[in-house]
């Protein structure tokens, strides 16, 4: 086959360029995300049941839906969150089940006890829910105005519309802003005087306000359409709707109330560099492209702007896709950087640039070709994929290199370069295979990894799959065709002239000699250590025990998280006001770090969310100068921000770098379970103190918030009674005069707007006010709080749930150390906490995925370590001493891991612990060469020893130049944005340098005692 | 002589590998060991923030609300109960619901007879100047005054069950204190016990706090009748 591709030159290129070409069309098909995209198997229900209180929210909504959803099969976890008026139930199935089916059978399931759950209650929104989805772009649209009405009703039933029309996009959401309603304000006292109850308000609002179609009407052929036409046509209408009194008397809806077109009341606040606006967040659909939908928003945004009313003002406010633009330049200039540094490499040990061209060449070949699998595969070109490029490029080169090198060995005999590249091929065909072997099936156990990190991981580990078998395929017809076609015997330098030009060519020239210097005096030093080896092998082997016991003793410095986040030049501030508080005071305490976000000289721009999740929640987005331009880290602004909030009286608050996915979970989460609410505050405000004081977080949040002040009425059965009147209509009228009713619908020009009637704000603000309220019972108009005895209390405060127990979470922002080391350390402190007998707590969040990830990634590394061990003993046909002593480097390989991310400060975090498997792939290739080479020169009749120094001698050029080859590859990972890729940078590097030590020290010495072992007691 | 010299750069080599060990642990240990801006860490440097306000017995006016409605001109009619219209006087001031400072009207009249429709007693109002016929307005009369008293605003009161609290500042130090509140409506609580004129209340801030807590007054001041009864 090797001399086919050697004497067909032209059908090689070509074999060599369909690739390329399929590569290169496949690229423009690529998508470009920030993540792999992953169906997660993440099922939610979210029902909002107006005005009920947590408890009320939880007992007739939330349990009965949990109840439910739990016969449905694979499910792996139910959490559940019981708010003032809303719920929200999120289901997490295993990931074997298809979240498709899965979605209609939570749909089936809510929709079979529908009949079961209040009235009141709104349709149930069930979702399938990506936590790595956030939203494209957000949108601001103002106004000079300042009317924000207007504002709204043209994002809401224009921009909304026309956004959504952008191919993949999956929703828009409008916040912020005022929402057009028509607002009926009843005057108590007016109503009293007219006799007149809110019930027969909206009765007769209702009734007013109908279209009937009575049918058709025919006659011969002809048929016409009867329609009874009641709706209201213009506000005014609704103004003077005629009621009628219990006593009979007439008037109309104006004489008792204010009658306005105006807003519902604001319940979120958008503001954007401080003014504010309307939102408009656009989400992607789950095959959408995010690119894509930020490309076209940002070519249509010019037409979009002509098309606004005259003062209105379209802006981007955030666009995540900037990031993954900034990132997928980054890693590209990465790989660039690499392939940069790895032809140079060749050059200095070359020393010849046609020889330093035909393995460089291999490098844009394998990964354009990759593109074509990759699309195939349904990949996207996303941090995974492009991190798994970076992190191959090294490896690409290294058969050809191989190759190369035993070409030039052959050419320097023959002199005849057809015959030198084919028998140079096939000479090293054991070795190039086994090393690629290993590569392969290290790589496919990460793709074939379970949990939610495997999902991640099977583009990672199947792209690099791609790559090598494109880089094997290429170094086996290109390679020894190159080699054929462009190498020649090194002629005898011509006499320099002499002249600048020559002087500097002369001076590169000596440069790759320089190099060719150092590996000689690197070999002879390396000499004296073969010998000193052999005089003291055991103490070798002791010795190198020692460093790797050392080695993995300073794990414990090292920091261990699931996944690192880096200065992505943005930083998110939650802050909660306390329970209860409205969504004005929410915005004054979201202006006055307004204020404060305006002196930050790094600021580019802030978005304030208010509202959005609870009128006393409020985000603020700070967008910040990119890192390259600033002087201060995100973390330093961070801690400015957390002086400045700590002196805001009521405001809790953490602030969070921009991370992978939009998970609220703290760094470290904890779920407290219990059964009494009381005692697991008690306990929880307990943790909280001791994280606190354990100086690692910056805050420390509690799922339980003081509950809000609460007025209740509690009813006299008698009073009732006497009255004639129960629980339900005077709940009603109680919930209609301060909550309101908008049930009822007025229509203008095609749109629909709520007709929302309730008591007047100014009678609706103290514990007076509810004496106001009236109820026409059978004895006449009744004030309500005769009825029984009204009650302050504390309200039911939000209830969280898991697996249908009420659990509080805990979470705490780190400040520093990491996830793993500060859990260990409070596991130690909570142990002075008396947990009473079903009181307990538990790691959850990053926790949960670092646990799963260790399993799937300790399973993979497990599986790869075996296949590696097999593919060796079956290459080498050999059980001991070749497939044991080259496995001795993936251990050494571990050591060097360690030692990288002690050096080099890096987290152990998922990124590394996948360096750590691709590692036994990669380390074991030197000692592949190198005990290949040995057991050529054994079978010539040498001593073991006597071979093992002729190997290493012979290989270790290649082995210093391959190895240096992967290293420089991965290199530039180290100064990335990302923490991630630097760690795994870092782990690489550690890794190869040790395999480079290991393999020339430990591997002889353990080789020479295994073939000892091996001649002596066992017989092949 | 070479061979020594190789020798004293190998043991240079090990030696510097392992004295770099140490440091790099150091280096790891005062990383971990670092204090951190965090906002447990300030309020401890600090004390957490709190707006306080100095409580004085003082005279607490009490108002009435009700509605009316122009019938000529400047002048507006409405209905109040029995008990309201015991309280006022003809001529007396009437305000603004949203700014008890600004008099806005003045009590025209007060029907002697109930009103049978309305089952209330008719008063009319004369404002300052003539206003819209089609709206009605929400007014407000000084109907009484509670003297000597010690008042504070509903929201800086805490419950428990039936019993109130309310967060003092006791030398810069926070203190969860149990009141007993007189009276109670929806214009502020009357504190009888648990509260001396003088004492300096938590206004806000108060939902962080545990006794003890060290506190920063970023806002500090007394009671205006604005905050005392709203």
């Amino acid at each position: 086959m090797i001399e086919f591709f050697v004497k067909h030159k032209i059908t090689t290129v070509m074999f060599v360029l369909v690739f390329v070409v399929l590569g290169f069309f496949s690229y423009s098909n690529l998508m470009i995300e920030k993540t792999p995209k992953i169906d997660f198997p993440i099922v939610t229900v979210s029902v909002t049941y107006p005005g009920a209180n947590p408890l009320e929210v939880e007992t007739l909504v939330v349990k009965k839906i949990e109840d439910a959803i739990s016969e449905i099969s694979e499910i792996k976890k139910i959490k559940s969150q019981s708010y003032d008026s809303f719920g929200y139930i999120f289901v997490e199935f295993l990931l074997s089940a298809d979240v498709n089916v899965k979605s209609i059978e939570v749909k089936d399931k809510v929709e079979a006890i529908l009949n079961d759950l209040p009235d009141a209650i709104e349709k149930p929104v069930i979702e399938k829910y990506d936590p790595l989805i956030e939203p494209v772009l957000d949108m601001v649209l103002s106004s000079d105005s300042g009317d924000l009405r207007e504002v709204y009703e043209y994002a809401d039933k224009t921009l909304k519309t026309k956004f959504s029309s952008i191919r993949g996009v999956a929703k828009v959401d409008v916040y912020g802003g005022e929402k057009r309603q028509i607002n009926v304000r009843l005057d108590p006292m007016l109503m009293k005087q007219h006799y007149i109850s809110i019930n027969e308000v909206i009765a007769a609002l209702m009734a007013r306000n109908k279209n009937v179609p009575a049918g058709d009407i025919e006659k011969g052929y002809d048929a016409l359409s009867v329609r009874f036409t009641g709706e209201f046509t213009s506000v005014k209408e609704i103004a003077d709707t005629l009621l009628v009194s219990s006593d009979g008397g007439e008037f109309h809806l104006k004489d008792i109330a204010a009658v306005e077109d105006s807003y519902k009341k604001i319940s979120t606040v958008a503001r954007y560099n401080g003014k504010p606006v309307v939102g408009l967040s656009v989400n992607k659909a789950s095959d959408g492209n995010a690119v894509f939908i930020s490309h076209q928003m940002r070519k249509r945004l010019a037409e979009f702007q002509k098309s606004l009313p005259q003062g209105m003002h379209l802006e981007i406010a955030t666009d995540t896709t900037t990031f993954i633009a900034n990132e997928t330049l980054d890693t590209e200039r990465n790989i660039f950087i690499g392939i940069v540094l790895t032809i140079i490499l060749l050059l200095l040990f070359l020393g010849r640039w046609d020889m330093s061209f035909i393995s460089a060449i291999i490098i844009p070949t394998s990964i354009i070709s990759t593109l074509f699998p990759m699309w195939m595969s349904g990949f996207s070109i996303n941090m995974m994929t492009l991190l798994a490029i970076a992190t191959v490029i090294g490896t690409l080169i290294s058969n050809a290199l191989v190759i190369l090198e035993n070409v030039m060995v052959h050419l320097s005999r023959h002199d005849n370069p057809e015959k030198a590249a084919i028998d140079g091929t096939k000479e090293v065909l054991i070795p190039v295979i086994a090393s690629t072997g290993t590569n392969l099936v290290v790589f496919m156990p990460i793709a074939m990894m379970g949990g939610m990190v495997g999902l991640m991981m099977k583009s990672f580990g199947l792209t690099v799959v791609y790559a090598t078998c494109f880089s094997l395929l290429a170094s086996f017809s290109l390679t020894p065709m190159l080699c054929a076609a462009m190498l020649q015997p090194q002629k005898t330098e011509k006499p320099f002239r002499p002249g600048l030009m020559q002087m500097v060519i002369s001076r590169i020239r000596m440069i790759p000699i320089s190099v060719d210097k150092l590996t000689e005096f690197l070999k002879k030093q390396y000499k004296h250590i073969f010998e000193l080896m052999f005089r003291f092998p055991r103490s070798t082997i002791a010795f190198c025990c020692l460093a790797l016991i050392g080695s993995f003793l300073l794990f414990s410095y090292v920091e261990n998280d699931f996944q690192p986040k880096s200065d992505e030049d943005k930083v998110i501030i939650n802050l909660s006001l306390p329970q209860g508080s409205t969504v004005e005071r929410t915005e004054e305490a979201v202006k006055h770090i307004e204020a404060f976000l305006d002196t930050i000289p790094e600021k580019r721009a802030y978005l304030s969310n208010i509202g959005n999740n609870g009128v006393e929640n409020a985000k603020v987005t700070l967008d910040l100068i990119p890192s390259t331009e600033r002087k201060r880290s995100d973390m330093q602004i961070i801690d400015d921000l957390i002086v400045f909030i700590s002196k805001m009286p009521d405001v809790e608050a953490y602030c969070v770098r921009q991370g992978i996915s939009s998970m609220s979970e703290g760094d470290v989460a904890i779920d407290l379970y219990g059964t009494d609410y009381t005692v697991m505050v008690d306990l929880a405000r307990q943790m909280k103190d001791i994280m606190n004081k354990s100086g690692d977080f910056q805050s420390v949040v509690l799922s339980y918030k003081s509950p809000k002040k609460q007025m209740s009425l509690v009813p006299n059965e008698e009073k009732l009674n006497e009255f004639g009147l129960n629980a339900a209509s005077v709940g009603a009228v109680m919930r209609y005069s301060i909550y309101g009713e908008d049930s009822n619908i007025y229509k203008e020009k095609g749109e629909e707007y709520k007709v929302n009637v309730e008591m007047d704000d100014v009678y609706a603000r103290n514990f007076d006010d509810i004496k106001e309220i009236s109820i026409l019972s059978r004895k006449g108009l009744i004030p309500i709080n005769e009825l029984g005895e009204l009650k302050i209390d504390k309200a039911v405060p939000t209830i969280w749930r898991r697996d249908r127990n009420r659990i509080i979470r805990i979470d705490g922002y780190l400040g520093k150390s990491s996830m793993v080391i500060v859990s260990k350390k409070l596991d130690k402190q909570f142990k002075a906490i008396n947990f009473p007998s079903g009181y307990n707590y538990k790691y959850s969040g990053y926790s949960e995925y670092m646990e799963e990830t260790n399993v799937e990634l300790g399973r993979a590394f497990l599986l790869a370590i075996i296949l590696t061990f097999m593919l060796l003993c079956a290459i080498m046909n050999s059980l001991i001493a070749y497939p044991l002593a080259v496995m001795t480097t993936v251990l050494a390989s571990v050591a060097g891991m360690v030692l990288g991310l002690f050096y080099l400060n890096q987290s152990m975090n998922v990124a590394s612990m996948m360096g750590m498997v691709m590692l036994v792939g990669m380390v074991v290739n030197n000692a592949i060469l190198l005990l290949d080479q040995t057991l050529v020169k054994m079978k010539e009749g040498l001593a073991i020893k006597d071979a093992l120094w002729q190997g290493a001698s012979a290989k270790f050029r290649a082995i210093i130049m391959t190895s240096f080859a992967i290293i420089l590859g991965v290199l530039p990972q180290l100064w990335s944005l990302s923490k991630i890729k630097q760690s795994m940078g870092a782990v690489m590097i550690g890794g190869l340098l040790a395999s480079i030590i290991f393999t020339f020290i430990l591997v002889p010495v353990v080789f020479w005692y295994l073939e000892r072992f091996e001649r002596r007691f066992i017989k092949h | 002589m070479k061979n020594f010299k190789r020798k004293t750069i190998y043991l240079i080599i090990i030696i510097l590998s392992l004295a770099s060990v140490p440091l790099r642990i150091h280096a790891v240990k005062a990383a971990r060991g670092k204090t951190i801006v965090s906002f447990y860490g300030e309020w401890k440097k600090a004390g957490k923030p709190v707006e306080v306000r100095v409580i004085k017995a003082g005279d607490v006016p009490v108002y009435a609300q009700f509605t009316v409605r122009i019938v000529d001109g400047r002048v507006a009619r409405g209905f109040v109960t029995g008990e309201v219209k015991n309280a006022l006087q003809e001529g007396q001031e009437i305000y603004d619901p949203e700014d008890r400072f600004v008099v806005s009207a003045r009590l025209k009249s007060i029907g002697a007879e109930l009103d049978m429709d309305a089952g209330m007693f008719p008063v009319e109002v004369e404002f300052d100047k003539s206003r819209d016929p089609s709206v009605a307005f929400v007014v407000c009369a000084h109907t009484s005054t509670l003297h000597n008293v010690l008042a504070v605003p509903n929201e800086v009161l805490d419950i428990a069950g039936d019993e109130y609290f309310i967060w003092k500042d006791e030398n810069g130090l926070a203190k969860k204190r149990k009141v007993v509140i007189r009276l109670r409506n929806g214009y502020g609580a009357i504190i009888s016990e648990g509260l001396q004129s003088g004492d300096k209340v938590i206004f806000s801030g108060q939902s962080m706090l545990e006794d003890n807590d060290r506190l920063l007054v970023v806002d500090a001041g007394e009671t205006d009748k604005k905050e005392q009864i709203q």
